[in-house]
């Protein structure tokens, strides 16, 4: 019994008595083929992870990442809220290195030769792939709010790459008077997390009623609608009734200058607003070595082959997560660590023969709206002809009973504690 | 039969056999920890304070009938009811024999 290795149960080629010493990629043990992982964010981890798991060393993982930690932006609004430390969203990556044997290069990646099949680090290290697989992230595109830039961001939190900015930006919620005003400004389409702002609108509401609750958030929208904006704007009324004021872009909410000095923000409509806090998230593209590499198209994202994530663009490499035109899917935590997973199981397919089923795809973003309420949107999968699409969804409704909404909110701390397991332990 | 399949279903045999539940017919242990994976972007591995249980506790038929209530609606948490549209029979009897052979492995009954 101990003899049935995972590779065993997962593959066709059965690590078991004379099956090992048949499999090609044993005779070749000397040198194992080598996939490359750039970014151990929410889809790096994951993908580097059950690569590395399933494949018992058979396939040599390297992850690089400059962070000895990875803090997940998903959960960061509840660090704001002052409902979770910073540190209980902080993981590790030395479980995949003790435990898997990836091999963590705490380094950036800063070039990619897709057709000699190298990425280069800023240490000038290279490493040869086999397969790559490219999960940045996001980057911003600074060229969109006159004012705002990298700098700006130090006085002007995004806090849309957790970390650090989430810290900043709690930092001066903290500082804030009662009586303040603070601004948010959610990006246009396409972002990372697309009820990520608006969940952040709630929580910052729940932690100024506590604490300050004569201050007023302004959120100075580029956009007409927005992700589950019902179901917001019905808690908004109930929780933090007066307390919020959301302008759409088609009433001038859009964020058109910002002057961190004197901590104003200028909307399209002509207003000059003055901010005590001013979270400003501007408009995203795929992470920057996207680009660099070539993988990215004009719309500044990554496409990709529906059934494998596989860039369109370049052989053998995959882009996943939030970098990727994943269509229907939107960019989470939950979509990266899903697709990671049709990732890992194709490479295995293609680099030891190991079956390949399906893909299939799942997403579920729970925002959290008040102490015992939040509210669920989600949706399964499949491969379509040349996108990602949707076979079923669902959607929380905005007269659900407490209990159903207290549940849901519990949901959400157990989801968490399982994904970052999943992706980290 | 893939020789994968062969060997589990012999070292996980009492478990498969066991599979004569509201789903008839074999899992493919193999399948079912692919499905898996889908499964534990919420379910944890362990035991915990949490309101997700951890699947391979579960008793097989259990399971399966858990799946069947949330495909007919008679279970009503929208999430496990998308989840549990998106399986089939053979799905569903494949995840069933994948966690019956986990919790084997973990000294479960
Ligand atoms: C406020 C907020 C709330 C959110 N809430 C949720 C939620 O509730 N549920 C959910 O599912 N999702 C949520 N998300 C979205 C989620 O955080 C992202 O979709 C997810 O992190 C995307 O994963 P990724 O792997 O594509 O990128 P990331 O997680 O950003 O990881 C990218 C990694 O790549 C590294 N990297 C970048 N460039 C390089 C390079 N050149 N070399 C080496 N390493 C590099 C970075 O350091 C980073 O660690 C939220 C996001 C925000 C901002
Ligand atoms: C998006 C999160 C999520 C995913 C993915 C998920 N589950 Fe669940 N599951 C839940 C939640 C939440 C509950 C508790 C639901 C309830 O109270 O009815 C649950 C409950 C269950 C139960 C009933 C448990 C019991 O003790 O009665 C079974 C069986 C189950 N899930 C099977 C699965 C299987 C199999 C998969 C993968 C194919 C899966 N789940 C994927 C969230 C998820």
């Amino acid at each position: 019994m101990s003899r049935l290795t995972r590779r065993g149960l997962l593959g066709t080629t059965a690590v078991l008595g004379v099956g090992l010493v048949a499999a090609p990629h044993v005779l070749r043990a000397q040198t194992r083929p080598k996939v490359v992982v750039i970014g151990g964010g929410a889809g790096g981890a994951t993908v580097a992870k059950y690569v590395a798991r399933d494949s018992k060393g058979a396939i040599e993982v390297a992850l690089v990442e400059p962070k000895e930690t990875y803090t997940t932006c998903f959960y960061s609004n509840l660090y704001l809220a002052g409902w979770r430390s910073l540190e209980s969203i902080t993981h590790r990556y030395v479980n995949l290195v003790e435990k898997y044997g990836v091999i963590h290069y705490r380094d950036m990646a800063v070039d990619v030769d897709t057709g000699k099949k190298v990425v280069r680090l800023a240490s000038g290290r290279e490493l040869p792939y086999d397969k790559l697989v490219v999960a940045p992230g996001i980057d911003f595109r600074f060229d969109t709010i006159e004012g705002y830039d990298e700098a700006a961001s130090m006085d002007m939190p995004h806090a849309y790459q957790a970390g650090e900015q989430t810290a900043l930006l709690r930092t001066q919620l903290e500082a804030m008077e009662d009586g303040g005003t603070v601004v948010i400004a959610p990006p246009p389409n396409p972002y990372r997390c697309p009820p990520g702002p608006y969940e952040r609108t709630s929580l910052i509401a729940n932690y100024l009623k506590k604490t300050k609750p004569k201050s007023k958030i302004l959120v100075c929208d580029s956009k007409d609608k927005f992700s589950k904006q019902a179901l917001f704007q019905d808690a908004w009324q109930r929780y933090y009734d007066g307390m919020i004021e959301w302008i759409p872009g088609e009433l001038g909410g859009r964020v058109v200058k910002v002057d961190t000095k004197a901590m104003t923000v200028t909307l399209e409509g002509g207003d000059v607003i003055k901010a005590s806090v001013a979270n400003i998230i501007p408009a995203q593209k795929a992470g920057w070595i996207a680009h660099r590499a070539g993988l990215a198209n004009d719309s500044g994202w990554c496409p990709i082959d529906p059934d494998s994530m596989a860039s369109t663009v370049a052989q053998d490499v995959y882009v996943l997560g939030d970098a990727s035109i994943a269509s229907k899917m939107p960019k989470s935590g939950f979509a990266a660590n899903s697709q990671a997973k049709v990732v890992a199981m194709d490479i295995r397919h293609q680099l030891l023969g190991d079956k390949r089923f399906p893909a299939r795809y799942r997403n579920t973003c729970w925002s959290s709206v008040a102490d015992n309420d939040a509210v669920k949107v989600g949706a399964s999968y499949k491969a379509g002809e040349t996108q990602i699409e949707v076979v079923d969804k669902f959607i929380s409704q905005v007269d659900e009973p407490p209990e159903v909404r207290a549940q849901t909110r519990a949901e959400a701390d157990a989801w968490y504690d399982s994904i970052t397991q999943d992706m980290f332990a | 039969m893939t020789r994968a399949r062969a060997i589990v279903a012999t070292l996980a045999g009492v478990s498969l056999l066991g599979l004569a539940g509201p789903v008839r017919g074999e899992g493919d242990p193999a399948y079912g920890e692919y499905l898996a994976n889908e499964c534990t972007a919420c379910h944890p591995p362990d035991v915990t304070d949490g309101v997700i249980p951890p699947l391979w506790m579960l008793p097989t038929d259990y399971f399966i009938e858990a799946l069947k209530a949330y495909q007919t609606g008679e279970r009503e948490n929208p999430v496990m009811q998308a989840v549990a549209r998106a399986l089939g029979d053979e799905e569903i009897a494949s995840l069933a024999a994948y966690f019956a052979y986990l919790r084997e492995q973990k000294g479960g009954s």
